[in-house]
């Protein structure tokens, strides 16, 4: 017996995490922490936030204990920071967390990029703070302004950082405004998610950060190659945390990702064929490429992001040729079993009435767009098939509803179905 | 297994406590879930779900005294769970299991299970666990892989330790049916590998 259970033991114990499942694991486990904090009042925050932030206090112990030296100085610099690092408005230790703890690590930071990641941080911080208020019902019309304040002046803060880093690096710069404007586009998507579901913010911190994400700074673009290093970068990310979701995610949610990070990939490989021609709209491809990515980021390694917005809503899905053509394809099919089925009940108007002739006129307008619609569609200019074919629909819906205004049903209760 | 005490409070260290936890028996965890569930994968998120829901329980505001028996309880809920969800076992593990009440005489004796141990080799029977129905896996991990006592173990999965004790004896002369099986074939296939060279 003894033996048979060393033995079974013995070989059970190869069977063990590896290290990187394990920090994987870890990690995963203290965002959840981070996310689901033990409740205010009752002990600190954020066990994570506290442990991240020791390198804070590690910091001031070694600046201060050389000056002041002693009991009091220990307590009062290394203590009530740790314990402030989770304080929340209103609380007597919140100043001590914004201007004492955040503005040193602010004034730690070395390079203007830096600044800009942390002024980001920051905003993002107090929009998380707002949120435990509204979350416990301490988030007054007062405080909620205080945090709109805040965010105003991080996102300004971040701003200078930015104009700070033009004046010698114009990529880094707008580099750095993507991944800006692209986190505080996610946060306004969240809040307006929370605004309408329930009145847990209200619309001054939503305003604050639209204000802030539509500022723009009128720089110039990065560079072509330098976004494209970039996005390759971030797109190499996005992937590596695709693959380490596991049951994070439904699997419907990991191949919306999969369809989106493939959508970045498509837009990607439209910059480079248009590059030559026309540098500044490939950059711009890139962009839009850079950002989404970062969103599709954001969703998958914030759980408050997940928890409250789509990802259609963050992302839109971006349609395929194929796909773009299907739905041509389909509008001018049901455009067309309209018109049928108001051409065959035209016969109950007089020909010489004026609604007649005016539908008659319609029907011309709608064969003249059905034929630029078809053209295009054989020219494979998707667009404009698009176009033509949407406003051709529009024109026989338009038509739909005027005839049943003359009192005339068109008695196709097998096309209302279609057509809806 | 000890109940999660509500005391309204959480004491001051829970989150270094649960983090401690993590790192004493995360490994533990991950080995008995993927040995009863054969996926690796899938061990590691039910591992990561088990570690979550305790937290919530913590946030709730429960004191845990001590977190491994918790921390099984929990995991092995996760994994019926995941059996149930899977319900692809096969219709002879079912009855092979059912009616495992009562027990013979020789089967409650710990002596005799003890002696049947004695006649398997542990090596072998680690790598025919995955054959086993999920109820034999599980006593088995439980007792040889995990190291619990009968009793500890009857208290985890709710039985009695009759049952426990009844269906440990099973699951290892099951096993050791599945080794001799095994050792059969492997019999079979040498020598009928042996008459071919000779037959050439």
């Amino acid at each position: 017996m003894k033996k048979f259970a060393e033995q079974l033991k013995k070989r059970s114990e190869k069977l063990r995490l590896s290290a990187y499942e394990r920090n994987e694991l870890r990690e995963r486990l203290l965002s959840y922490m981070e996310y689901h904090p033990l409740p205010h009042g009752i002990e600190s925050v954020s066990g994570r936030v506290a442990r991240r932030k020791k390198q804070i206090p590690v910091f001031v112990n070694g600046w201060l204990v050389g000056r002041f030296a002693g009991v009091a100085a220990v307590l009062l610099f290394v203590v009530v920071p740790v314990m402030a690092e989770d304080a929340l408005p209103g609380d007597t230790l919140y100043p001590i967390k914004v201007r004492f703890n955040e503005e040193l690590r602010g004034a730690m930071v070395s390079s203007p990029y830096q600044k800009v990641e942390w002024e980001t941080e920051r905003l993002e911080r107090r929009l998380a703070e707002a949120d435990l208020l509204a979350d416990s019902g301490r988030l007054t019309p007062d405080a909620e302004a205080e945090m709109a304040e805040a965010i105003k002046k991080h996102s300004e803060a971040a701003r200078e950082g930015i104009a700070s880093i033009r004046v010698t690096d114009n990529d880094e710069a707008a580099l750095a405004e993507i991944a800006l404007t692209s986190t505080l586009e996610v946060s306004a998507e969240i809040l307006t998610k929370k605004g309408s579901s329930e009145s847990a913010t209200s619309s001054v911190l939503f305003g604050a950060v639209t204000d802030a994400a539509t500022a723009n700074l009128g720089g110039d673009t990065a560079s072509y190659q330098k976004i494209l290093s970039r996005v390759e970068a971030e797109t190499t990310r996005a992937y590596e945390y695709l693959n380490s979701l596991g049951n994070v995610a439904t699997a419907e949610q990991k191949s919306d990702i999969e369809r989106r990070l493939n959508d970045v990939k498509i837009k990607i490989e439209a910059a480079g064929q248009i590059k030559e021609e026309d540098e500044v709209q490939a950059a711009l491809f890139l962009t839009d490429a850079l950002r989404n990515t970062q969103k599709l980021i954001s969703f998958m390694t914030k759980l408050e992001v997940r928890e409250n917005v789509t990802i259609e809503e963050l992302v839109p899905i971006v349609e395929t040729d194929e796909e773009k053509l299907e739905v041509v394809k389909l509008k001018l099919t049901e455009a067309s079993k309209v018109i049928a089925a108001i051409e065959s009940n035209l016969g109950q108007l007089s020909s010489s009435s004026n609604d007649y002739i005016a539908i008659v006129d319609t029907v011309e307008q709608y064969r003249l767009l059905e034929t630029e619609a078809t053209a295009y569609l054989e020219a494979d200019d998707l667009i404009k098939a698009e176009m033509s074919a949407g406003e051709a629909l529009e024109l026989t819906e338009a038509l739909k509803e005027a005839m049943i205004g003359l009192g005339i049903e068109l008695e196709t209760g097998e096309l209302e179905e279609e057509t809806k | 297994m000890p109940e999660p005490k509500k005391t309204g409070k959480i004491s001051g260290n829970q989150e270094e406590q649960f983090l401690e936890a993590f790192d004493e028996y995360a490994d533990a965890l991950f080995r008995h879930a993927s040995i009863r569930l054969s996926d690796r994968e899938r061990a590691i998120d039910l591992v990561h779900d088990a570690f979550t829901k305790v937290w919530s329980y913590v946030r709730s505001g429960q004191e845990i005294d001590s977190f491994r028996p918790f921390l099984y309880k929990v995991l092995n809920n996760l994994i019926v769970d995941e059996y149930r969800k899977r319900r692809e076992s096969s219709l002879d593990a079912i009855l092979e299991v059912e009616g495992v009440t009562e027990g013979s005489f020789d089967e409650l004796m710990d002596d005799s299970t003890e002696a049947l141990a004695a006649t398997i080799d542990g090596r072998k029977a680690f790598e025919l666990l995955e054959t086993l129905s999920d109820e034999y896996r599980e006593v088995l991990t439980l007792r040889f892989v995990d190291g619990l006592g009968p009793k500890e173990i009857a208290e985890l999965i709710e039985e009695s330790e009759n049952v426990v004790s009844v269906r440990l004896h099973r699951a290892l002369k099951t096993l050791r049916l599945a080794i001799e099986t095994e050792e059969k074939k492997r019999e079979d296939k040498r020598l009928s590998g042996g008459q071919g060279e000779k037959q050439k």
